[in-house]
Parts: structure tokens; sequence; C-alpha cells
């Protein structure tokens, strides 16, 4: 089986009727609000699914910490829970001990050992998140790490997969790997790391000049401040994967597919031709595959489970409307994977009177109370979007003890002035989450503490 | 957002007709027949010697192993062309190992051995097939497989591969094919959706992507080599299509994973199989000199190229241990370098190289096709003729000349003892298939080691001379109509298939006509 197409190049060609692309970024985040224990299981009681509030959680696995902050976040918000962590990265693991060393989180267990990630981390888990470490894995790690997650999961215990996608990075791929391998050899300055793709880009080289999305790509890398190149952009290696490649790895251990944990909906952006067919898609994997094909989305959460536990429709149609939720102002559009995306303000979902918005800092509202002349259908589709936007967050059920001390430590720990701004971070225990320091310092007083951010 | 949907997220259709042993391959339709010329030992041997590295030693009994063999006919044509030689083919598929051992039975090959097995199999059963190799194939296989079924393919090589052994591994690159990972992906899927077979689902669901791409998915446009590679799909064959694209683990690979794995079996990558790959000038596109001059490293530079020319098939040559060879021993080496003619005429339209085109200098080069027109030549042949070259150049025209198909690398000193006989054997088979039906565009010839391309109308001659049809235009023609009448078929040009009687046989007659001329080559290649 083989396709020779040696006499198919056009070499040093351009073409320059390619227009030009919104490249995929690499993801910066040290927080990822959409991976808190909070947020995955309203994803889950959204998709149908029965699940225990997530203050129930005995026991939490991060298999790869790339936003390394929250599991911080997630033991600081559920004290009561044993967070465990590995990473292949010891930097990565370090600085997450320090964070957890400063903010006194004893419920976080870090493995410091290098080696696969089952050593230490032996009990069943209820959730297991996975982030990043799969698309910069090599496949027999990566198979290692699916296989150790799957054996953490206790029945009904959910799973969150982060990664960077075929769709999005693919083609990338090549180009990274290559300045990677100088690197390796002992490069560090960028000019030097980036001389051969400068020299490709000027002789017209075909490989970047007709993807449009490599093109756009390697301006934007060459045009990054020298220490990101090494330190940001290549830091990991790059192996993207699909949403079929891990549903079908996961599926052999009978672990299914849920939901995306965002609540965004870019489909809405897509032409009516293209989201119909995706909307088509006899199953459940190829709607998925086609999803990411449609909108050229970059990156997923995926949510899955052991054992799925659906309820009726109007069980779950229940709990959507009940769902709690309070006002914030998360940074969604570059979280979602889809680069042009344009999220809905929630001034343009609310309604006017302003009592609505003014219940939303106070002390959250339901979402049936949000929009109380419209349908259920609408009144869901409205705080689909408000969710979507960033603009308001699930509201835990309740606080669990200790929440509040461990979440004031850790915002302590995480606003101290020597930390990078992308670093300082209020942690909400009535919310789960932590919310950037530039929102949390324009809110009110009232605001903050009834998001329960007690210090700064 | 995400509708709630109850159903397996994963389609059951296609995927759960092929059964647990296929691995994701595609095992419900079967190969086509496919050969390929440079997997051959002559072939392979001149490639080491330019990479400077000694020659096979083509005159010793030689083990030879085709990993993921297919139908056989490529492994049969070596056992063929190599009768000293012990040819071993291994493939999981019952079907393709069926064939080809009744291939190898109906050719009386009694040095091709074929053994149904997958890779983990041949990995834990030491005793099972050859113990020591000295040549190992992986064609059409490795892009395809698992990432644990790789992991066996280079743990076959690492066991079996003999110090001083050749591995050539050829594999789509990620540089012509990245962007057609996830969509082919999305064919898969759609296929597996489908629930018919998949050479009957692959033509609607190729239609329903292309249309996709064309309402303005997002994800499109792709690479311009891909985006070809998507719009040819209306035209392709279901079988092939399937085979190409419905793979669950096919995966376009990068060069360093390919040869961190090969290292990882004690290989070295000595170049690739095409001779003028690692050619200084020939094998980078015009202007790019300076920026591989600034990557020393061969494994950078390899990169470079690939990114600069799309790269869309690797076929890398790996030696498991380095030799250190002295100069001397590599112009030896090289001086025994030989290439037969295919009988081409010499033309003044240019080559095409993956790099550059290239128009050959007709005052040294015709004259070399010409002598290649009844005979064989060795570089020391080409200094005679062109006193004023260096063995470098000489080297180089050999290597242009086979890049052009004018001449291929041939087994040097002359055909393998019994080769002759056993290709005929073999070629007979292939004429009684081609009467059946089968299109085979090959024949084995002795001299090469391995089989050499001819058009069907020049087989069907071939096939009425070695059935005694006197080798002149007109008898010739009239015997190739007869044939393709009786089958009910016709012949095609320039892609179209032609049905007018007399432009049909013009068309023979100048094929026939063309055969006629290149007797005498082909009688050089033993296959007369």
């Amino acid at each position: 089986m083989r396709t020779d197409d040696r006499r198919d190049v056009e070499p040093g060609k351009d073409d320059a009727s390619a227009p030009r692309s919104i490249p995929p970024r690499v993801d910066l985040r040290r927080f990822r609000y959409e991976l808190t224990p909070t947020w995955l299981q309203m994803s889950a009681t959204w998709a149908g699914e029965s699940v225990g509030a997530a203050s129930t959680f005995d026991r939490i696995a991060w298999l790869g910490c790339r936003s390394v902050l929250t599991p911080a976040v997630a033991a600081a918000v559920h004290p009561q829970t044993s967070v465990h962590v590995w990473d292949p990265s010891p930097a990565r693991l370090a600085g997450l001990a320090s964070v957890a060393r400063d903010a006194a989180l004893s419920n976080l267990v870090i493995q410091e050992r290098p080696g696969p990630p089952d050593e230490s981390i032996v009990s069943p888990c209820d959730l297991v998140v996975v982030d990043g470490v799969l698309d910069s894995s090599d496949p027999a790690r990566r198979d290692q790490v699916l296989d150790a997650a799957c054996s953490l999961l206790r029945p009904g215990a959910l799973m969150a997969v982060a990664y960077r996608t075929v769709v999005g990075w693919g083609e990338v791929v090549p180009l990274v790997r290559l300045l990677r391998h100088r690197v390796r050899l002992g490069q560090r300055k960028s000019s030097e790391v980036l001389a051969p793709l400068e020299g490709l880009r000027a002789h017209g080289a075909a490989y970047p000049a007709v993807r449009p999305a490599v093109g756009a790509w390697l301006d934007d890398l060459l045009d990054a401040p020298s220490d990101e190149v090494v330190g940001s952009y290549l830091a990991d290696d790059l192996r993207p994967a699909s949403h079929a490649q891990v549903s079908e790895a996961l599926a052999a251990h009978a672990v299914d597919f849920v939901s995306l944990a965002q609540q965004y909906d870019p489909l809405e952006g897509a032409p009516p031709v293209v989201a119909q067919r995706v909307r088509a898609a006899a199953s459940v994997v190829l709607r998925e595959t086609l999803a990411d094909l449609a909108i050229r989305r970059t990156a997923r959460v995926d949510v899955y489970r052991l054992g799925r536990c659906p309820v009726e429709e109007s069980v779950r149609n229940a709990a959507v409307l009940g769902t709690s939720v309070m006002e914030t102002r998360l940074a969604v559009a570059e979280t979602v994977g889809v680069p042009w995306a344009r999220p809905v303000a929630l001034r343009e979902c609310l309604p006017t009177d302003g009592s609505s918005s003014s219940d939303l800092q106070r002390g959250g509202s339901c979402v049936r109370e949000l929009w109380p002349g419209e349908s259920a259908l609408n009144q869901e589709r409205l705080a689909g979007q408000a969710l979507a936007a960033g603009s308001i967050h699930p509201v835990r059920d309740e606080l669990p003890d200790g929440a509040a001390e461990s979440t004031v430590r850790l915002t302590a720990t995480l606003l101290r002035s020597t930390r990078p701004e992308q670093d300082r971070f209020a942690v909400s225990a009535r919310l789960g989450t932590a919310l950037p320091a530039t929102y949390t310092h324009s809110l009110s007083l009232e605001h903050r503490h009834a998001l329960g951010i007690g210090a700064s | 957002m995400t509708p709630v949907d109850w159903s397996n997220p994963v389609a059951a259709g296609r995927r759960s007709g092929l059964g647990p042993w296929s691995d994701g391959y595609t095992t419900d339709v079967v190969y086509d027949d496919q050969v390929v010329r440079e997997i051959c030992p002559a072939w392979l041997s001149m490639v080491s010697a330019l990479g400077v590295q000694p020659p096979l030693d083509l005159g010793r009994p030689l083990v030879w192993l085709d990993v993921g063999c297919g139908t056989g006919l490529m492994t049969c044509a070596v056992a063929a062309g190599h009768p000293n030689v012990e040819v071993w083919g291994v493939d999981f598929n019952p079907a393709h190992v069926e064939r080809a051992r009744k291939l190898a039975e109906a050719a009386e090959l009694a040095n091709a051995t074929f053994i149904e097995a997958d890779f983990a199999t041949m990995v834990d059963e030491r005793s099972l097939g050859p113990t020591e190799v000295d040549i190992i194939v992986v064609n059409g296989v490795y892009s395809w497989v698992s990432a644990r079924t790789k992991r066996n393919i280079v743990e076959i090589i690492s066991r079996r591969l003999a110090p001083g052994g050749l591995a050539l591994v050829m594999y789509e690159a990620a540089t012509g094919w990245s962007s057609m990972e996830a969509l082919a992906e999305a064919l898969r899927l759609t296929v597996d959706a489908d629930g018919r077979e998949a050479v009957l689902a692959f033509g609607d669901a190729a239609a329903a992507l292309t249309d996709f791409a064309a309402a303005g998915a997002g994800y499109f446009p792709m690479g311009n080599r891909e985006t070809r590679q998507m719009h040819s799909w209306a035209d392709l064959e279901g079988g092939l299509g399937a085979h190409e694209y419905l793979g669950a683990h096919f995966k376009p690979l990068d060069v360093q994973d390919v040869h961190e794995a090969m290292a990882g079996a004690k290989c070295s990558f000595i170049g690739g199989v095409h001779p003028l790959d690692r050619h200084a000038h020939y094998s980078v596109p015009p202007g790019y000199a300076d920026v591989l001059a600034a990557s020393r490293d061969p494994l950078s530079r390899e990169m470079i190229r690939d990114l600069a020319l799309q790269t869309a098939l690797r076929s890398d040559v790996f030696r498991r241990g380095l030799a250190a060879v002295t100069p001397a021993e590599h112009d030896a080496a090289l001086r025994c370098l030989e290439i037969g003619g295919l009988g081409r005429d010499f033309e003044d339209t240019p080559i095409e190289l993956p790099a550059m085109q290239v128009a050959l200098d007709p005052r040294f080069h015709r004259p070399l096709v010409e002598a290649l027109g009844s005979g064989r030549l060795t570089a020391g042949d080409l200094l005679t003729m062109h006193p004023a070259w260096s063995l470098d150049d000489a080297t180089t025209a050999m290597a242009l000349l086979v890049a052009g198909q004018y001449a291929t690398p041939v087994v040097p000193g002359g055909v393998a003892p019994g080769s002759v006989d056993a290709c005929r054997r073999l070629n007979r088979v292939l004429g009684r298939e081609r009467r059946l039906g089968r299109q085979h565009g090959w024949i084995a010839a002795p001299a090469t080691g391995t089989m050499v391309a001819l058009d069907l109308v020049e087989v069907l001659a071939l096939d009425g001379i070695w059935a005694g049809v006197t080798p002149e235009v007109g008898t010739l023609r009239t015997h190739v109509i007869e044939c393709l009448t009786g089958q009910g078929m016709t012949v095609r040009h320039e892609g179209q298939l032609i049905w007018e009687p007399e432009a049909a046989a013009g068309i023979v007659h100048e094929r026939v006509a063309h055969l006629v001329r290149r007797l005498p080559a082909l009688d050089a290649l033993g296959v007369t």
C-alpha cells in the first residue's frame, strides 16, 4: 500500500492563492476553569448523566498538569478530597509542590519519583483529569497514561481528557519536530533554532507556503518574543490526538464519551449545510470528528465516564434549569479551541431590568429564574450561551469544611506580587474555581464576599 | 451545547465485520498484487555502496525477509531472480498468504516460503521463520499499523537482522500527508457507520466528505497535494481506496520517529532508496543549498528537505552497524556498480526528480543510453566511455539513468544460476493469469533480480513471443488485438479507454513496435 507521488510536487513554488488563516496557538494558561471538578460535574449533568455533587468526590487524580495551578485550586476548594498529581515534567511538579507548600494544601499529593503514573495513586478515583500529557507523549507513553487513567476510575467516575487536536495541529507537527530537534542538538538562541524555517520561508518552500494554517503559525512564531520560542512554543513535544483515537482507546476499557466540557457550540457560526451534516452524523464519534473539521477546532476537553448513568430527559431538564450560577468574567474565547470564537456577552443574554444581574452578583440564581419569561428551551439555550461566554459559572451546592480557609491561603499564595501576572488568581470557594486577579480586583466587596474570595 | 446522545460512541458496522485479528488494518478487501522494484538485493546493494557502506555480497546465499508481504508477487519475483537466496514472506492476512503460496507453487519457487503470522507472534516465536536475515523489507505497512505493531516490526528487525544486514522501511511521510490524516479518519468513520463493505461504501463516503469541504467546513483548504488527493477519490477504485485511507491506525510519520525507532534496533540510516536521494546537488531544490549547509546533522537535513519538497513517501535504507570503509574500498565498490538498460530510447524530455527537472546532455548520455540498448554498463565502463569523468560523475550518471527509467541496477557479474528458468516459470504463470483477467504489467527479469514494468500491450505481446508468435510487429499486433478482444478489453491512451477499433489498433501497433525495439535490452536482462 503506497502512493509514490515523487513527481507530484512543485519544489519551491508558492501558492499565492492560498488564503491567510488563523494559526493554532499554544495554550499557556496555568489555570483552566473547564477542568475543575465543579465545571466537569456540571458538564456531565447537562449531558444527561446522574452525577453526585463534586463536593462528594473522595479522590481525584491528575495525570499530567499542563495547567499547573488547576490541581492546586481543586485541592483548595475540595479540602476533604485527596488530590493526586503525576506529570512527566519534574519542573512542573516542582512548581506545583511549591504552591501546595506555600498554601499548606495537605490534601495535594504529588508523585515525586519519575516513572509511570500508577506507582502511588492506587485507590479508585471519582474523577481523573488527563491534562495535556496525551498530546505530548509518544505512542507508548500515551497508551500507558490512558491505561493508568482507566485503571484509576471507580464505576461511575468521570474522566476529562484535554488535548490538542490533529485537525488543529497535525499540519504543524513537522515544523515543531524540526525545531525541537535543533533544541535537542544544543541550540538555545531562538534565531539559531528558527534559522532553517526562516530559510525555507524565504525560498517559498512548498510545505508552509501551501498550508494556510502552517504559514500563519510560522508567522506567529517568528513574531514571538525570542525567549518564548524555546520556553513556550517548543517546551512540550507535539503529538496531537483526535477524538476518535481517544474515544476508541477508552472504549476498550468500557469508558464512554459523555460530552465536551466546554458549553460553547461553535457550529452556530458554521455554514448551515456544514452544521446540518455534522448534526446528522450517523455516530457520535463521527459527529465529533466532523465538528472538529467543520470549525478547525484546535483543542478539546472531552468528558468520559466509566459506566454511564443516564437520567430521564425530564430529570435532566430539571437539573439544567435548576443549575445555580453566578456572574463571572472568564476569558473563554481562547479556551475552546476555535481561534475565531466570539462568545456572546452576558449583557446580550440577560433581561434588561437589572435585577437578575444583581442577583447573579449577590448570591446566585438558578437558570430558570434568570429568564422567567422565556420557554424552558430558550432558558437552557441562553444559559448555555452565557456559560460558553464565561459570563456565568455554576455555583457549588455546599461548601465543604475547611474550604474557606484553604482557598484564602491559596489566594494569598497566588496573589503574591513576585508571581507573574498570568499566575495571579483569586480562588472562589463558592464557585470552586479561580478567577483572574485583574477581574476580582474590580469587584465590589459584597460581590467578592459572595464569591467566597476571602483574601487579597 | 452537545446534544444528549445515548448511543455507543464507537460505530459498529464495518469494524465489527473485520474481526478482532485485523487490529484496525483493512482486511475486508484483498490487496492487489504490487511490485516495488527497489526492494531487490541488487538495488539495495547499490544504495549501500553509494552510502559509503559495503555492497551486498550477492554471490553468497543470502536470506531475504518481506515483513508484510501482501499477496507475495514481489517476494516471488525476488525468489525467481535469486534461486540462491532464501526468501521469506510473512503476512497476517490468510487471504494474502494463500495467494502468495499458490503463486510460488505454480512457479515452482522452492526457495520462497510464506508464513501466516502477525508481527507479535514473529517477535515471540523466534523459531518461526528465518533466525538471521541479510535483508528485511517493510513496504506498505508501517504507516498503517498501530504503535504497538510498529514496535513489533522494529523488534523483528532488532532480533533477526544480521550484523551488516540492510533494512528498507517505506512509509508515508507527514510532510506530504499531514493534512490528510484528519480527513482520512473522517472517511474511515463514515465508511464504518455505513455498514456496507468498504469497497462499496468508499465512493459515497468520499463524495460526502468532498461535498463537506466544498460547503465551507473550516478545515479546508488543505495542502495542495492533499487537496489533489481528495479530488482524486472520485476516480479511485474502492479496494485501493479502502487500503489507502481506511486503516484505523493510518498515520503519516516523521522521519525523526522512524530513525529513532530504527536506532533502537541498532540500525543506522544510510540513504534513501533512490540513488539520487543523498546527492548533494540533485536531491535539493535549487536555492536551498545554503539552508541545508547550515544544518550539518543528517537528520536535520532530511527534515528540511522533506519540508522543502513536501515529501509524501520515504523509502529509507538502514544498516545494522555501520562499517568502516576506506576510500579505496569505496572506490572499488563504486566501480563495480552495474546497470542494465530498460530499452527506452533517448529523449530530450527532462527527467523529473523530486527536487528539480534535469535535462540530460545528449553529448554524454545518448551514447550511454545507446550502449544500454543491448547490454549492461559498470561505472568502470562509463569511465572508459567518458575518460574525462570522475568516478563521482560516473555514478551520478548511472543514478540519473535509473531515475529517468533508462536503466535499472542489475546483479553484478551476470544473472544468478537458475534464475532464467525460474523467471520464465513465473512469467508463464503471470501470463496465464493475464489471460484470466489479472492485469499484471510486470515481468520477472533475471538480471535485475526483480521485475520490470511494461505496458499491458507490451506484456501481451511478450506473452505471444513466449507462446511462439513470431517477434514481428504485424503478427504481434494481431495477437494482442485478439487477446484484448477475447477478454472484452481495449487499450487506454492518456487516461482514456479507446473503444474505436481503428484507433485502438493504431495504438497497439505503436506499442508493439516499441516492444520490438526493446527486445534486445530485455534479452540482455535475461527476459526473452
